[in-house]
């Protein structure tokens, strides 16, 4: 059972899958950017069809694109209230003690929640037509850069590619704890909090021991076979963009533009 | 908690990093865990006190990034705070435990890490403020909620932390922070 | 404490969607105050089949008795249920966690509703019986310890319980013959004082020589159950020496290809030794 977990991605050959993944988290950000800069209804209207015309390339199921902003409904109520309720508008509608609801408080609550379903639905379209591997290697590419204001950005690649290799084994191990001190008698449903704390002890203590017990023996492999080694890895060769990407990375800078133009 | 190699820093990092996916899967199938229990915070808390703040700050943005990307937790939309709160843990009580030196472990410990979870917090409230709401009375609005839903977590933070870190010494996988004084303790 | 085993599956879909059978259809059962051994090669579901036994995963299909109670039925008493079956796992000094030895090896008696005196009495039990003295290491950290001793401490926390059922999970892998006989000696002990013990082993030579009945499982079905004996001379004849067959039944075919035919029922060392000296007594009268 030593498998990676693969997150939300649905496998497929839409055009979003082909999209190489450094090419789609720019444009991640490009239609952030977009819809945080979105101002009137026309800016609402182009984003609103850049993200269904985006859904109907993605080749994914609606419903499940948009489930986990379902999930979190509850949350998205919650934030819309507390704008509501707390922002200092005009045109006061009523208003007890410390709550104000206003008319601006509410376009204010109905705006933030718009915007972060947008997001939302940008980030799990990023999500679920790439895989986790591919997100984090591109993500390797793109913090090249800060190299220049000193970020070690290649021993932060090595750190998480070990972290990637890690998780299927400490999954493992994690789980064979559990069953252990279950197996022992462990019990987790106390209400106490002291003796809640307690009881995760006989897990907690154990994983952390195994997990920098394979730490350590890694890293006297890494130090005996020297660790230059390590750095000059063998990395995945990188694709070169194509022209797709190209495309779809000008039609996302032109969508931001167009939107801060109208903006201001 | 000096004298760690730098090779061996990062891989401690990266299991903690690791471990950050890993917890909230383990601990899921225990009802109410995650959420009273916040498993990604430790990971992040002990590779701050481990390794040093650049490694604590290193976990705190990796950790909850790949989990959200290869489990779904936690979901996007808490991503962005999430961020904030754990770079701010990793990074304040790695740099605390270099600066407060009291001769007892368990007292620097807990100044480490009482000051990262109390400004963790708050820096994490004033970004989700900011994030999701513009009004003036909301930043104190969000900030004090997280403080009310979170102070379980803290207590069992304070509780788990520094036995971890005490029984990772007495296995010999990290050194001792003051070897003669651990003799008569 | 018998357990039976009707019609037992156990399945699981990986994350990419594809189905797995790890059990298929096992129907079985073991007497109380056997010593029942569990073979087969690696990933024929060995491990998760003593899983299913001690309850820490549901099956998918089937049913586990114990005395005649289905341990997965809603409201059988789990608690009971640990306290019935003890499982020494694979590298069982990972669940290593307190700070004492003591408190340790006591984990397990918490909710066993034992007076303080009591809980002590049993520990000293399980840590004299593991060979230490108990004074001496009582107020250790277990985790400072050698890795062997870090063992043993895990299993007096294990045996601390007294279970009635003790499971097994290879436990003589990675000890030195020294270390492997001196175990085994301690399993058999524990089982003539009642215990039934399931023991899974790659340990031919282990299983041949201790068990006294042998379930053998090949990708994730019973193949053969029965009197240890019988199933390895069964196995001979099916595999013909490919898996399941012993050193010394290994030796005996040898020999038969030399010309030195013995009896097919020899599968431990101890036969083989005995059925040589009567060869060569056999030899010297004739």
């Amino acid at each position: 059972m030593k498998t990676l977990p693969t997150g939300q991605y649905i496998p497929g050959d839409s055009f979003l899958h082909q999209l190489e993944a450094r090419a789609k988290i720019s444009c991640l950000f490009l239609l952030i950017a977009a819809v945080l800069g979105a101002s009137s209804f026309w800016g609402y209207a182009l984003v609103l069809a850049t993200i269904s015309t985006l859904l109907l390339l993605s080749g994914l199921p609606i419903r499940g694109a948009v489930a986990p902003v379902r999930r979190i409904s509850w949350f998205l109520l919650i934030i819309l209230l507390m704008n509501a309720l707390f922002f200092e508008g005009e045109a006061v509608l009523a208003s007890w003690g410390i709550f104000h609801l206003s008319r601006g408080g509410i376009e204010q609550g109905f705006r933030v929640v718009g915007n972060l379903v947008l997001i939302l639905i940008l980030g799990n379209l990023l999500t679920m037509t790439t895989l986790p591997t591919q997100v984090t290697t591109a993500l390797e590419s793109l913090i090249k850069p800060l190299k220049l204001i000193g970020v070690p950005t290649e021993e932060v690649a090595i750190i998480i590619s070990v972290a990637i290799q890690f998780i299927p084994t400490l999954l493992e191990e994690t789980e064979l704890i559990k069953m252990t001190q279950i197996a022992r008698g462990a019990r987790f449903e106390s209400k106490k909090l002291s003796e809640r704390a307690a009881s995760f002890l006989p897990l907690v203590v154990p994983i952390f021991i195994s997990s920098f017990r394979r730490a350590e023996e890694l890293s006297l492999a890494m130090e005996a076979r020297g660790y230059r080694k390590a750095r000059n890895r063998t990395k995945p060769k990188k694709a070169p963009l194509a022209p797709a990407d190209y495309t779809a990375l000008i039609v996302c800078a032109l969508i931001c533009l167009i939107q801060l133009l109208w903006r201001g | 908690m000096s004298k760690l190699s730098s090779v061996k820093r990062s891989i401690i990092t990266a299991a903690c990093i690791g471990l950050c996916v890993v917890l909230p899967m383990a601990f899921h199938s225990i009802p109410n865990a995650g959420r009273v229990f916040l498993p990604m915070h430790i990971p992040v808390l002990l590779s701050g006190l481990i390794c040093g703040w650049s490694f604590g700050l290193l976990c705190g943005l990796a950790g909850p990034l790949l989990s959200t990307l290869l489990t779904g937790m936690p979901p996007l939309a808490f991503l962005p705070s999430m961020l904030v709160e754990l770079a701010v843990y990793g990074v304040v009580c790695g740099l605390l435990i270099n600066l407060v030196r009291t001769k007892n472990l368990y007292t620097d410990l807990y100044i480490s890490l009482v000051v990262a979870l109390l400004a963790g917090r708050v820096v994490a409230g004033i970004a989700q403020a900011l994030l999701f709401s513009a009004g003036s009375y909301s930043i104190a609005a969000w900030t004090g909620s997280y403080f009310v839903t979170g102070w379980p977590g803290i207590l069992l933070q304070l509780a788990l932390i520094p036995a971890v870190v005490s029984a990772l010494m007495k296995a010999k996988l990290i050194p001792a922070r003051y070897p003669a004084a651990r003799q008569s303790a | 404490m018998s357990i039976k085993i009707e019609k037992l599956s156990y399945s699981y879909t990986l994350p990419s969607g594809e189905k797995v059978e790890a059990l298929k259809d096992i129907t079985c059962s073991i007497e109380t105050g056997d010593f029942v051994g569990i073979m087969g090669p690696t990933g024929c579901g060995k491990t998760t089949f003593i899983q299913l036994l001690a309850g820490l995963r549901s099956p998918t299909g089937g049913r586990i008795y114990l005395d005649g109670e289905d341990i997965n039925v809603r409201g059988y008493d789990r608690n009971r249920l640990r306290r019935t079956v003890g499982v020494v796992f694979q590298n069982p000094e990972y669940q290593l966690f307190a700070a004492t030895v003591e408190k340790d090896v006591a984990f397990g008696l918490k909710y066993n509703g034992l007076s303080r005196s009591e809980v002590t009495g049993r520990v000293r039990w399980a840590l004299e019986t593991m060979g230490f003295d108990f004074e001496k290491v009582r107020a250790q950290s277990p985790l400072a310890l050698s890795g062997g001793e870090k063992r043993r401490v895990a299993i007096a926390g294990v045996i601390a319980t007294k279970p009635k059922i003790l499971i097994f999970d290879e436990p003589i892998a990675g000890l030195d013959p020294y270390g492997r006989r001196n175990f085994l000696q301690f399993i058999r002990g524990m089982n003539q004082t009642g215990t039934t013990v399931i023991m899974v082993s790659h340990n031919l030579e282990a299983l041949a020589e201790y068990t006294r009945h042998l379930l053998v499982l090949e990708q994730g079905r019973l193949i053969d159950s029965g009197p240890t004996r019988e199933v390895f001379a069964r196995l001979q004849q099916r595999n013909n020496g490919a898996f399941g067959q012993t050193e010394a039944q290994r030796i005996v075919a040898l020999l038969a290809e030399g010309n030195l035919a013995l009896s097919s029922a020899i599968i431990t060392y101890d036969d083989l030794l005995s059925a040589l000296k009567q060869e060569l007594n056999g030899g010297g009268a004739g």
